[in-house]
């Protein structure tokens, strides 16, 4: 368990930040019209910049989306540069 | 060495295993969640391919029809002569294919200057490739548009060309830098010391040694490239422009969807994938372990 924490570790932080970008999915399977209970923060900035060429809107959602993430990248990136990935 | 010859070894008693029943119990409930596991990751996969066979008025019965009793091929047929559905595969493969061929070569010489040369900023660009990748394409995506049209690249397959590139190449950098690094570096000064020049090295021991890394590589870019459906779906707007994924979800209607063909349309786009997967499987089996964790 103690050897197999770091893949855990960069795992689970892979996994957050891949599915907090859910977007495929519910798209599709919504015919591109998802009412707001559907909505991700991926298919929020989406809906507003390319279907109400909300741009400017879409793009700070986008950016508040990516600070969401960057603490998960974070410790993904760490837990790498420990495991010696990154030479 | 005949087999007449040989001395029998002497029979070593068999150690019987001695498994108590609550042990056995144990294995068993391990045993049946991996089966569980594995039936809901492949069921979906085997319902669509099962739904691409049924005849139209016996994919949406009740009582679900678990095998396709009277398969038919019908779906596969209107599926093919949906409108559009050449030219989707037409643009499907030449974006994959220009995707893949330039992602390979840029990648495997960026990978080749993090994984032999030491220089300033390494260690930041490798961390600033894996950073990259954890940007989310819906994310990037707006001021992409915003720069792409303003180039005039919106509606074009060289735009979402350019734009599969900087989604697929921090990626496969990182793979081959996974796969060169297993590349020990004494073999190439052991090749210099016997005359090859530095070129010379590279060509007879670097690149035959790092072909399978190569292959597995490109067959990652393809099937990024192949899946990708958010670029493709914004910027391919004209039917005789789009990629096979954006032909699919185009099945999905304001009237309802149309299961069969849609189904059938679906099987035809994931076959490549799977068997390109199956050619190279053992090879992505380690260039996972190569390019991504390695404990």
């Amino acid at each position: 368990m103690p050897l197999l924490m770091p893949i855990f570790v960069i795992l689970t932080s892979l996994s957050i930040i891949w599915d907090f970008q859910v977007f495929q999915q519910i798209w599709v399977m919504l015919d591109g019209r998802p009412t707001s209970d559907y909505y991700t923060m991926a298919i929020y900035a989406f809906h507003q910049s390319f279907q109400i060429s909300e741009y400017g809107l879409g793009a700070a959602i986008a950016v508040v989306m990516v600070l969401f993430m960057f603490g998960a990248t974070l410790v993904y990136l760490r837990q790498m540069l420990r495991a010696g990935e990154i030479r | 060495m005949t087999s007449g010859t040989q001395i029998a070894p002497t029979p070593i008693p068999p150690i019987a295993p001695r498994i108590s029943g609550r042990r056995r119990l144990h294995k068993l409930g391990w045993n049946v969640l991996g089966v569980i596991v594995l039936v809901v990751m492949v069921f979906p996969v085997y319902w669509m391919v099962a739904t691409a066979f049924k005849p139209g008025q016996k994919i949406l019965s009740y009582t679900p029809q678990w095998i396709p009793t009277s398969p038919t091929l019908s779906n596969f047929r209107d599926a093919v002569h949906q409108p559009f559905f050449w030219d989707a595969v037409k643009n499907s493969v030449i974006v994959v294919t220009v995707v893949v061929a330039l992602s390979v070569v840029l990648a495997f010489l960026a990978a080749l200057a993090l994984a032999k040369f030491r220089f300033y900023g390494r260690k930041a660009f490798i961390v600033l490739i894996l950073g990259v990748q954890m940007v989310p394409l819906a994310a990037l995506i707006i001021p992409l548009y915003i720069l792409m049209s303003r180039l005039h690249q919106v509606d074009k397959l060289t735009g979402v060309i350019a734009m599969y590139l900087t989604f697929v190449l921090p990626f496969t950098v990182w793979t081959m830098r996974g796969f060169l690094l297993g590349i020990p570096k004494d073999l190439e000064e052991a090749a210099m010391v016997d005359g090859a020049t530095r070129f010379g090295a590279f060509v007879r021991i670097l690149l035959p040694l790092v072909g399978p890394g190569l292959v597995a590589t490109s067959i990652f870019a393809f099937i990024q490239a192949w899946n990708e459906f958010i670029i493709a779906y914004v910027f391919l707007h004209t039917p005789q422009k789009q990629t096979l994924m954006v032909w699919l979800a185009s099945f999905t209607t304001l009237r309802g969807t149309d299961w069969g063909p849609l189904m059938a349309g679906a099987t035809l786009c994931a076959l490549p994938v799977v068997v390109f997967f199956l050619l190279v499987q053992r090879r992505i089996a380690f260039g996972l372990t190569a390019g991504a964790v390695r404990g």
